[in-house]
C-alpha cells in the first residue's frame, strides 16, 4: 500500500460525499473552494440590477438584424436606442435548462431552476455592507405569488418579492414610528434574552455534562445574537433620509393591468435605493397574467398571457410586442435616471457603476421553450456597443456571460452553473 | 523494529493494566498478521489503529473501534483482496468474540438533549397555538441531515442565524396576537370610469370610447371569466362608505330588470378566485337603457376594491347556456353557424380543441367574424339539426376546458350584440364611520382565544398571571415548578409596573416563553420518566408535542404499562396521507426527499407533475402497508401499487383498465419489475442524477437503506476524480475498470452487484434494455456478496424476499434512529434483531413491528 503522506487538496470536503456527487458536480454552482484566487481583479462595477419578463421576449422584435455594432434596433428594443453605445445584446445563449413555465427561474439560477441565483451570489459578496444585501421586486402580479420567484438563496429558498411601491419606500426610508417599533423590539428582545439566560442557568443545575455541552451551543448563539442586536440597535433609530426631491408613493398599482405604471414606480424607487447606497443588488420580475392592457389608448386583443401564446398570429404578435416595447420604455426611463444621477466616484454616473441586465427565463412563451433566452446588458463600465450572436447549439452558455458579470463586480468567479468558460474577452 | 515496539507495548499493558481485557492470543496474532500492516500506530490507515493487545470495553472509543472491525470482517471488506486473507475459521472466531463482547459491554443508551427539528418546531407552534396554517418563514435556516434524517441529535445544532430566526419567529407570533399598527384614517373621494375597470379575456369589455363597460356572463367560477372591478381603487381605512354606480341595460331581451351585484374584492386575491368567495355588498335592479345612478352605503375594508357582476344573466359559461343562446342566433342567422363550424370544426376534419383552433376569447370572436365575411364560406351543414352541428354541440358538452374557451368567445358576441348589463362609473366617498379592519377583528378573536375572557374587575396583573398559569404547562408540556411560574409572573409584573400597556406586556412575556430553551429543546425538562416517554412517542409518530390523551397517561402513570403504550401507538399511528410521519419518515429513509431538487432532463420526458406523482406514490404505498398492517415482505414484492393510471401505463408498462386523474390503489402482479420499493420511479429518480444513472449510487443506496450494510468511506488514496476510463465499452465496464483495484473491490464487490441489477431502470425509473448512449444491451448479471448468482433485477428481488430479515433489521433500525434521534448501539441492535425475528417468524405486520419497537427496552430505557 502506498504510504506516502498524502494531503488531499479537498481537505474539509467529505470525500465520500464528493465521490457521490461527482456525476452532478459539473452542474454545481460555483464551488468557492475551487475558485482560482489568481484572477483577482479590481471591480469595474459596484451595483447589479436584473429584470426579467415572465413571458419571455419575442425574439425577432428583440434582436437587431445584423451582428456587430448596434445601429438600428427592432420594435421591442427600440426605446433603448439612445443607449446603443452602452449596451450589449446577446442571442443564442441559455442554460440548457428544462422547458416550461415551471422552469422559468433558470433565468438567474442556471441549469437547475431554484438553485442559488446569480443575484444572491453577488449579494453575498458585495451586498453585505449595505442596509439590504439585496431587494426583490415584482410588477403586474396582482396577488402575492407563492410559486413564481426570480431570486433563490443558497439553500434553494425562493425569496419573497415586494409588489407595492408604498411598502418598498417604507422599507427604504422607514417612518419615525417604524423605527421606534424596531428599536423597541430590539431593545426588549435583548432583555428577553437576558432573562432566558438566567433561566437557563437555573435549569442547568440538573443536567448531565453532555447536555450542558448542548446547551452551551444555545448560550453561544444567544450571545452572538445579543451582540448583533446591540450593534443593530445603535443605528436602528437613525433616520434614513430619502434623496432630495423624492416623494413617497401614495398608491399601489398592483393590478396586473397596471403593470407599466407599477414598473415605473418601482424603478424610480430603485434609483433612490442605489443612490442612497441602501442596496447594491436588485431583481425585478415582470409577471404575465391574463388581464387586458390598454396601451397608448388602444385596448389590446387579448390579455398579456393570452398574447404570449400567439401561435404566430400577426395581430397577436403585434399586441404582444407592444407590451414588451412598453417594458423597454420603462427600462429606458430607468436607465436615463441612472445616467443623470451622480455615482459614488466623481465623474462617474450611477449607470456606469451599475450592471443592468434585461432578460428572461423563457425563450419563447408561445411554445414554452426555454432555449435562446433574449438577453441584454447595459452600463456597469463593460465593453459595449455590439450585438453578439451565438450559435444556440454551440458551446457558449448564458452562464459564461454571468461569470464575466461577476468578474466585473470584483468577484473571482470562474463558474456559474453549467458554464463552459467566460465572455471576458467580449465584454470586459 | 516495529515488532519490538509492539512487544514492549504488549508486555507493558499486560503488567500495567488490570481492567482492559487481553485479546485472546490466537485472535491477537491474526489481527497482528493480517491488519497491522496498515492499521498500526504509525500509519493508522482510515484512522484505525489496531496496535493493542487488550481492549478496555468500558470505553466507548474502544467499542466503536472494534465495532468497525466487526462490520468489515463480517462483510468481507477487510483485509483488501490483494492482501493476505484470514481463514474462514479465523474470521468467524473473531466475529463471535467481538459480537459477544460488544453485546455484553454496551449499555442501553440515553436520550440526549436536542433542539426540535424545524419540522417539529413548526408542528409544536401549530399545536400549542391552535394555528394550523403557521409556517416557518422563507429563509428559516434549514436542518442538516444525519443518518439521512432531519431529527438527529448530532446535527441539530443551534447557530446564530438559527437563533435570529427563533427571535424573529417569536416577534411575529407575539405581533400576531398583540400588536396592531394604528394607521391614521384616510379620507377617500374616488371616481373611476370604465377605463379603470378590469378587463380580462372574457370578463367584460370597455366600449363607446371608454364610456361603457359591458358584462355578459354570471359565471360562478373564477372571477376573471365574468366579473370586473376597479383596478385602481383600494380602501385604506375600514369603514362605512357611500357609493354611487351609474348603470344601464343594453338590448335587454325582456322587461325583467337586470341585477347588478356588487361585491368586496380583496385587491391581493387571485383572479381565479370564485365570485361567491367575496363578500356581497349590495344589488341594484337596472331596467333602463339610459344611465341611471344607484346609491348605497356599504362597509368596505382595508385592501378591498369593488367588483361588479351581472347576477341574473342568461349566459353563465355552461355548455347548456351556450347552446341555448347560440341556437337562438344560429336559427336566425345560419351563416353565423357556418362560420363557427368553419373555424371550430372544419369539414372533413376531426373537431379541434379550442386551444388548437385558437378559438379563445376575443381572438376567437374575430376569427369567426372573418370567416362570416368570406365569400366562399361553406353553408351546406349550417342547419341546427345537421349531423355536423349536432356533433359540434356534443363536443361542447364534453369538451372540458374547451367549452369554457368557447364561452369566452361567445362573451364577445354578447358584448357586441347584447343583451348586456352596462356600468358607466363608480364613485366612492367616505368613510362616514370607521370600523375595525378584518385583520383587527381576527386578531381580537385569537387574542381572546389565547388569553381567555377577563373576569369582572380583574386587574391587569391578575389577568396576566391567570394566562401564564394556564399557558406555561401547555407551551412546555409539563407541570411547571412554582419557581418557574413565579419567574414569568414577575416578568409580567415588572412590565406592567413600568407602565407598559397590558398587550405590550403580554407581547413581551409571550416572546420570552417561546424563546426559552424549554420551548426549543426536547427532553430538557429533567422531567419525569413518564413524560419523557410520552414526548418521545409523540414526536416519533406525530412530529409534535404530546396531546391531552398522552398527558393524561403521563399523569396517571399508565403510560409505563405495555398495554397502555400499545393503545397509544395504535391511536397515534398515522391514518392519513398528510400525517407528518408518512410525509417525513419514508422520504428521509429512502432519500426520495431529493426529488424536490431533481429536475429530470428534458430527454426523459418526465414532467414536473410526473415527479410529484412519483413522490406521492411512495407515501401512499407506505401508508397502505402501515394501515393494513401488512408483512414486511410487501415492501419488496407487493401485489399492488399506488399511482395514477396514466403514469402506470406510461412509465410502468402496466396494463390496467383503471382511469382517473388521481393516485389510486391498483393491482400489480407479484414479481412485477415496478412493484415495491425496488422498482418505484421515485426511488430510481432519487438515486440517479436527473440525466443518467450511476450503478454505484444505487448500489450504495441499496446496502445503506435496504439491507443496512453500509460500507466505510473510501480510503484516502482513492482518487477524487474518476480514473482514466477511456476505451470503456459500457457504463458497467467503466465501473469495473475503476474498481479492479483490490483496494476498492472490497467494498465494491458489496456495492456494485446491486447497482448493476438496477441498471435496467433509467434515471426516472423507466425500464430499458439498452444503455442509450452506448446502444448496447445492459448486462445486469452479478454475484452478490454472499455468493448468490443473480441474472438481474428480478433475481435480486427474489433474493431479498428470501433474506427479508436483512431488510427487516434495516427498516427497524431506521425507525429507531428516527425515533431516538441517534442510531441504536450494538446492544440495542441486538434487541431490535430479536424483535424483527419474532415479527417475521409469526408473520406479523408493519404495525406490530412499530408497536414492539416502542415497547422495547431500547425505546423505553432512555433515562
Amino acid at each position: 500500500m502506498n504510504k506516502n503522506i498524502y494531503i488531499s487538496p479537498f481537505k474539509g470536503i467529505d470525500r465520500r460525499q464528493f465521490l457521490k456527487g461527482l456525476g452532478a458536480a459539473i452542474a454545481l454552482p460555483n464551488l468557492e473552494t475551487f475558485a482560482d484566487k489568481k484572477n483577482e481583479k479590481v471591480a469595474g462595477a459596484r451595483n447589479f440590477v436584473a429584470m426579467g419578463t415572465y413571458l419571455g421576449w419575442h425574439r425577432e422584435s428583440f434582436y437587431p438584424k445584423t451582428e456587430g455594432a448596434i445601429k438600428e434596433l427592432p420594435t421591442t428594443t427600440k426605446p433603448l436606442e439612445k443607449f446603443a453605445s452602452k449596451m450589449s445584446i446577446f442571442s443564442g445563449l441559455d442554460h440548457r435548462a428544462p422547458n416550461g413555465h415551471n422552469a422559468w427561474a433558470n433565468y438567474m439560477c442556471g441549469r437547475k431552476p431554484g438553485a442559488y441565483s446569480l443575484d444572491q451570489m453577488i449579494a453575498a459578496e458585495i451586498g453585505q455592507e449595505s442596509r439590504f444585501s439585496s431587494l426583490q421586486l415584482i410588477a403586474g402580479s396582482g396577488e402575492p405569488s407563492a410559486i413564481k420567484a426570480i431570486s433563490f438563496s443558497k439553500n434553494g429558498t425562493s425569496l419573497p418579492m415586494i409588489a407595492r411601491p408604498t411598502v418598498l419606500y417604507r422599507k427604504l426610508f422607514p417612518t419615525a414610528s417604524d423605527r421606534k417599533r424596531a428599536e423597541y423590539l430590539l431593545s426588549t428582545g435583548t432583555s428577553v434574552l437576558d432573562d432566558v439566560l438566567v433561566m437557563t442557568q437555573t435549569i442547568q443545575k440538573d443536567l448531565s455534562s453532555k447536555d450542558k455541552e448542548k446547551l452551551s451551543e444555545y448560550y453561544d448563539a444567544i450571545r452572538t445574537v445579543e451582540k448583533d442586536m446591540a450593534k443593530h440597535l445603535k443605528n436602528v433609530n437613525v433616520e434614513i433620509k430619502a434623496p432630495s426631491g423624492a416623494t413617497a408613493p401614495d398608491s399601489d398599482p398592483i393590478s396586473p393591468s397596471l403593470q407599466i405604471e407599477a414598473s415605473n414606480m418601482l424603478y424610480d424607487l430603485l434609483v433612490l435605493a442605489l443612490q442612497s447606497d441602501s442596496t447594491r443588488v436588485a431583481t425585478l420580475l415582470l409577471d404575465g397574467l391574463g388581464q387586458v392592457f390598454s396601451l397608448d389608448g388602444r385596448k389590446l386583443g387579448s390579455g398579456y398571457h393570452g398574447l404570449s401564446h400567439h401561435g404566430n398570429d400577426p395581430n397577436m404578435i403585434r399586441d404582444l410586442v407592444s407590451i414588451e416595447k412598453a417594458h423597454m420604455a420603462c427600462l429606458a426611463r430607468f436607465l436615463e435616471k441612472l445616467e443623470s444621477t451622480q455615482g459614488s466616484v466623481t465623474g462617474k454616473n450611477l449607470l456606469d457603476e451599475t450592471i443592468v441586465v434585461a432578460g428572461t427565463g423563457m425563450g419563447n412563451a408561445s411554445v414554452h421553450d426555454n432555449k435562446d433566452l433574449p438577453t441584454l446588458v447595459v452600463g456597469g463600465g463593460l465593453k459595449h456597443g455590439k450585438y453578439h450572436k451565438f450559435d444556440r447549439k454551440g458551446n457558449v452558455l448564458l452562464g459564461n456571460l454571468y461569470v464575466s458579470l461577476q468578474n466585473q463586480l470584483g468577484m473571482n468567479s470562474t463558474q456559474f452553473s453549467n458554464s463552459t468558460g467566460n465572455l471576458n474577452e467580449v465584454v470586459l | 523494529m516495529k515488532k519490538s515496539i509492539l512487544f514492549l507495548y504488549l508486555v507493558s499493558t499486560v503488567i500495567a493494566m488490570a481492567d482492559p481485557e487481553t485479546i485472546p492470543p490466537l485472535l491477537a496474532d491474526m489481527i497482528y498478521d493480517k491488519c497491522s500492516d496498515c492499521h498500526d500506530d504509525v500509519f493508522a490507515e482510515a484512522n484505525i489503529n489496531l496496535d493493542m493487545k487488550s481492549i478496555d470495553w468500558t470505553k466507548e472509543k474502544h467499542r466503536d473501534l472494534w465495532l468497525k472491525v466487526l462490520k468489515v470482517t463480517k462483510d468481507g471488506i477487510m483485509p483488501p483482496l490483494d492482501k493476505d486473507q484470514p481463514s474462514l475459521k479465523e474470521r468467524s472466531e473473531l466475529i463471535a468474540y467481538l459480537d459477544k463482547k460488544l453485546i455484553a459491554n454496551t449499555k442501553f443508551g440515553k436520550a440526549s438533549v436536542r433542539r426540535l427539528s424545524n419540522r417539529e418546531y413548526q408542528k409544536k407552534i401549530q399545536t400549542i397555538f391552535n394555528y394550523p396554517e403557521f409556517k416557518l418563514k422563507d429563509g428559516f435556516p434549514a436542518d442538516h441531515l444525519y443518518h439521512g434524517f432531519d431529527n438527529q441529535a448530532k446535527s441539530l445544532q443551534i447557530s446564530a442565524p438559527l437563533m435570529h430566526a427563533y427571535v424573529d419567529t417569536a416577534n411575529s407570533l407575539a405581533d400576531w396576537y398583540f400588536y396592531h399598527e394604528n394607521k391614521p384614517h384616510q379620507a377617500l373621494d374616488y371616481y373611476g370610469g370604465p377605463s379603470k375597470m378590469t378587463q380580462t379575456f372574457s370578463s367584460s369589455e370597455v366600449r363607446d370610447n371608454g364610456k361603457t363597460l359591458r358584462l355578459a356572463s354570471r359565471h360562478a367560477g373564477s372571477v376573471f371569466r365574468a366579473c370586473s372591478w376597479s383596478s385602481d381603487l383600494e380602501i385604506k381605512t375600514s369603514g362605512e362608505y357611500n357609493i354611487e354606480v351609474s348603470s344601464s341595460t343594453f338590448k335587454p331581451k325582456d322587461n325583467k330588470p337586470m341585477v347588478l351585484e356588487l361585491r368586496a374584492r380583496s385587491r391581493e386575491s387571485s383572479d381565479r378566485t370564485y365570485a361567491h368567495k367575496f363578500r356581497i355588498l349590495t344589488t341594484f335592479e337596472v331596467n333602463k337603457t339610459s344611465p341611471e345612478t344607484f346609491k348605497a352605503s356599504v362597509i368596505l375594508h382595508e385592501g378591498e376594491t369593488i367588483m361588479f357582476r351581472w347576477a341574473n344573466s342568461e349566459f353563465d359559461h355552461t355548455p347548456e347556456a351556450l347552446i341555448k343562446v347560440a341556437t337562438d342566433k344560429f336559427k336566425k342567422d345560419p351563416r353565423y353557424l357556418a362560420a363557427w363550424l368553419e373555424v371550430a370544426f372544419p369539414k372533413g376534419t376531426k373537431i379541434k380543441g379550442s386551444s388548437k383552433s385558437k378559438l379563445r376569447g376575443l381572438n376567437g370572436h374575430l376569427k369567426i367574424a372573418e370567416a362570416y365575411k368570406k365569400k366562399d364560406l361553406n353553408v351546406s351543414d349550417a342547419q341546427i339539426d345537421s349531423t355536423r352541428t349536432k356533433d359540434f354541440f356534443t363536443h361542447l358538452k364534453h369538451g372540458g376546458n374547451s367549452q369554457l374557451n368557447y364561452c369566452d368567445t361567445w362573451a364577445h358576441y354578447i358584448f357586441e350584440n347584447g343583451p348586456s348589463l352596462q356600468v358607466h362609473g363608480l364613485k366612492v366617498t367616505g368613510p362616514t364611520k370607521v370600523v375595525d379592519s378584518l385583520r383587527k377583528v381576527a386578531q381580537t378573536k385569537r387574542r381572546l382565544e389565547l388569553l381567555g375572557e377577563r373576569k369582572d374587575n380583574e386587574s391587569d396583573l391578575a389577568y396576566a398571571k391567570r394566562f401564564i398559569a394556564r399557558f406555561l404547562p401547555k407551551a412546555y408540556n409539563t407541570q411547571i415548578e412554582p419557581e418557574m411560574l413565579e419567574y414569568y409572573n414577575e416578568m409580567a409584573e415588572q412590565q406592567l409596573k413600568k407602565g407598559t400597556s397590558f398587550d405590550e406586556s403580554m407581547h413581551f412575556v409571550l416572546r420570552a416563553i417561546i424563546k426559552s430553551p424549554r420551548f426549543i429543546f426536547r427532553d430538557l425538562n429533567g422531567g419525569s420518566t413518564e413524560y419523557n416517554l410520552a414526548s418521545r412517542l409523540s414526536y416519533f409518530l406525530s412530529s409534535g408535542p404530546p396531546d391531552a390523551k398522552l398527558m393524561k397517561a403521563v399523569a396517571n402513570k399508565s403510560i409505563m404499562t405495555d398495554a397502555e403504550l400499545e393503545a397509544q401507538v395504535k391511536r397515534l399511528l398515522p391514518k392519513r396521507i398528510d400525517d407528518s410521519f408518512v410525509q417525513s419518515f419514508p422520504e428521509q429513509w429512502l432519500n426520495t426527499h431529493k426529488l424536490k431538487h431533481i429536475m429530470p432532463d428534458a430527454g426523459l420526458k418526465f414532467s414536473d407533475d410526473d415527479v410529484k406523482t412519483a413522490r406521492l406514490e411512495l407515501h401512499y404505498f407506505f401508508l397502505e402497508i402501515l394501515k393494513k398492517n401488512l408483512q414486511l415482505k410487501e415492501f419488496i414484492d407487493p401485489d399492488f401499487c399506488f399511482t395514477k393510471p396514466s403514469f402506470a401505463k406510461k412509465f410502468y408498462g402496466l396494463k390496467t383498465v383503471e382511469k382517473g386523474r388521481y393516485l389510486k390503489k391498483m393491482t400489480m402482479p407479484r414479481g412485477h419489475r415496478h412493484g415495491g420499493l425496488l422498482g418505484m420511479s421515485s426511488i430510481m429518480t432519487a438515486t440517479a442524477n436527473g440525466v443518467d444513472t450511476e450503478a454505484v449510487l444505487r448500489g450504495v443506496w441499496f446496502i445503506e437503506n435496504i439491507i443496512g450494510r453500509p460500507t466505510p468511506a473510501p480510503p484516502s488514496e482513492v482518487p477524487s476524480i474518476p480514473p482514466d476510463t477511456k476505451g470503456s465499452q459500457s457504463p458497467r465496464d467503466k465501473v469495473i475498470r475503476h474498481t479492479n483495484d483490490p483496494k476498492c473491490s472490497g467494498c465494491h464487490q458489496m456495492i456494485d452487484p446491486f447497482g448493476f441489477a438496477f441498471e435496467n431502470f433509467n434515471a426516472v425509473g423507466v425500464w430499458r434494455d439498452k444503455w442509450p448512449k452506448y446502444n448496447i444491451k445492459i448486462d445486469p448479471r452479478s454475484k452478490l456478496f454472499d455468493g448468490t448468482q443473480i441474472a438481474g433485477h428480478a433475481d435480486m428481488k427474489k433474493w431479498l424476499v428470501k433474506n427479508i430479515d436483512m431488510f427487516g433489521q434495516c427498516l427497524a433500525e431506521k425507525l429507531m434512529t428516527y425515533a431516538l434521534g441517534r442510531a441504536p448501539n450494538y446492544r440495542e441492535q441486538a434487541e431490535i434483531k430479536s424483535i424483527v425475528q419474532k415479527n417475521l417468524k409469526n408473520k406479523e405486520g408493519f404495525q406490530d413491528l412499530i408497536i414492539d419497537l416502542v415497547k422495547s427496552q431500547t425505546f423505553k430505557a432512555q433515562e
